[in-house]
């Protein structure tokens, strides 16, 4: 944001509401912005040690360290709407990190400010989703063929996985900003 | 984990490393200039998003991959949101399995759980309930509202739901006997053109409004720009004077489209495509104007064609 906006039309904005204000609120807003020089200085060893965060996040992802179906199990138990729906995908075959996926990205609230082109990604994943679970539905009201189904899903748990990152990432800029 | 997510996962890795080694150690960091390390910063934050979003344009492309091999799309109005298909005895309408994330009806206020027992007024109970909702959203055209009623413990509610184009919206030749006639490559809006399977020129909209920023009206900032409604821009695209937008106006319209927040904007304008033209009615200093440009053809800057390496091709 820039720094030479009109003080009144600042604290507007920073007045936003709470919700709807990702990723952190005024409070946080304004610790951070009292750190800024030191935020500053460290900056880069700040985003290296983000960089590393996630090399050790895909090293694990890939050792199959992900969450079980054991692990989330252990989670507190969700609503019986929610557990029976995360219990259908597994059978159609999703995978917990997808369910954990959807999940996160649930508890999400929408952002306030938004950089275009990084929104408007993020809003053509979640069109393809929308699209295809609605197609999903209609596939299953039909006669349902299940190699499209299965494929239909597929591509789902990928998009949403796809998408997860993709907000992360706008979750991890934003907090360097 | 699938391998194409491993390989998702692998490019935002690139993109964070690259991002991590472009940025020089801070040899003594606490006497660099500000000045400097704010460049850095912005650079990597650049790097970081364009990452996210060719990760974003990879799986869009897997996800049309995907829904072209589908016989009959027969979602034109998308709700966003799966149905059970067999509904139990008790249940008196259609029982939502589940939302999408970010979907119209998760925007709305729809949860997994929710039973519709109404769509625009009219019932959708019975043994055929989610039949009953698919046939009636076949009549409804996107962006319209759509007044869904649910049962939720017990208790009924309402909700406003805009259902947004789907995908058959856009390929006419899917139909229920499946692709005819559909010799066009096809592709969703907002997907850069110029990737692999994708007509259209060689940028996208994405990398035109490169560095544009928007923010969601509340009622405190409406009273100090002088209107209700609308999207206040933050910073106008980098290469913008297409637009004619300045920093601190208030888009209240999109060729009369009224942006209720940023991501609704944001989705607007991915429904262009370069060399449109775009209308839009602003407020600047409390003054409302009208304000007509066209998308440009080509784009080079960051975020566009040239910034990141070919995109493989799709998954066939």
């Amino acid at each position: 944001m820039r720094a030479n906006l009109d003080p009144e039309l600042l604290q507007r904005l920073r007045t936003l509401p709470e919700a709807d204000a990702p990723p952190y609120g005024y409070g946080e807003f304004s610790r951070l912005r009292a750190r800024r020089r030191t935020r500053h200085a460290q900056a880069p060893l700040r985003l290296m040690a983000a960089a590393l965060a996630v090399m050790i996040g895909g090293w694990v992802v890939k050792q199959g360290l992900v969450p079980t179906s054991a692990d989330v199990a252990r989670d507190p138990p969700p609503p019986a709407a929610l557990s029976q729906w995360q219990g259908s995908m597994a059978a159609e075959g999703t995978s917990a990190l997808t369910v954990n996926a959807e999940r996160w990205l649930s508890e999400q609230p929408r952002a306030a400010i938004v950089r275009v082109p990084t929104q408007m990604a993020v809003t053509e994943l979640e069109d393809q989703i929308a699209s295809i679970d609605d197609q999903l539905t209609a596939e299953r009201l039909s006669q349902p063929h299940a190699q499209q189904l299965t494929l239909l899903q597929r591509d789902r748990a990928q998009l949403v996985e796809s998408l997860a990152q993709v907000r992360y990432a706008q979750i991890l800029v934003a907090g360097v900003q | 984990m699938s391998k194409f997510s491993s390989l998702l996962l692998t490019g935002l890795l690139v993109g964070a490393n690259a991002l991590a080694a472009d940025i020089p150690p801070a040899a003594g960091s606490s006497s660099a200039p500000n000045g400097d390390l704010e460049v850095q910063l912005a650079a990597a934050r650049q790097k970081l998003e364009a990452a996210a979003r060719d990760v974003a344009q990879l799986s869009s492309q897997l996800g049309q991959s995907a829904m072209a091999q589908v016989q009959n799309l027969r979602t034109r109005a998308v709700l966003g949101l799966q149905l059970q298909a067999e509904p139990s005895s008790k249940e008196q309408g259609a029982s939502v399995m589940g939302v999408s994330p970010g979907g119209p009806a998760a925007e709305a206020g729809l949860v997994a759980g929710d039973v519709i027992v109404a769509l625009n007024g009219e019932s959708t109970t019975g043994t055929n309930a989610p039949r009953l909702v698919v046939e009636r959203m076949a009549g409804v055209k996107p962006d319209s509202k759509v007044t869904v009623r649910v049962m939720r413990d017990g208790k009924a509610k309402e909700f406003q739901v805009t259902p947004r184009a789907g995908m058959a919206e856009f390929f006419p030749g899917f139909g229920p006997s499946g692709p005819s006639g559909f010799d066009e490559p096809w592709r969703l809006p907002g997907m850069r053109p110029g990737a692999p399977g994708a007509p259209g020129g060689p940028a996208g909209v994405g990398a035109i409004f490169e560095g544009m920023e928007l923010a969601d009206l509340s009622a405190a900032l409406g009273r100090y720009f002088g209107t209700s409604q609308g999207v206040l821009v933050i910073r106008v695209p980098r290469d913008g004077e297409f637009l004619k937008l300045q920093d601190g106006d208030v888009i209240q319209s999109i060729d009369g489209r009224v942006p209720e927040n940023g991501s609704h904007a944001t989705r607007i304008l991915r429904s262009y495509q370069p060399g449109e033209k775009i209308r839009l009615k602003v407020m600047r200093q409390k003054k409302s104007l009208e304000l007509e440009g066209t998308l440009p053809q080509h784009h080079a800057g960051p975020g566009g064609p040239g910034d990141h390496p070919p995109l493989p091709p799709p998954a066939a």
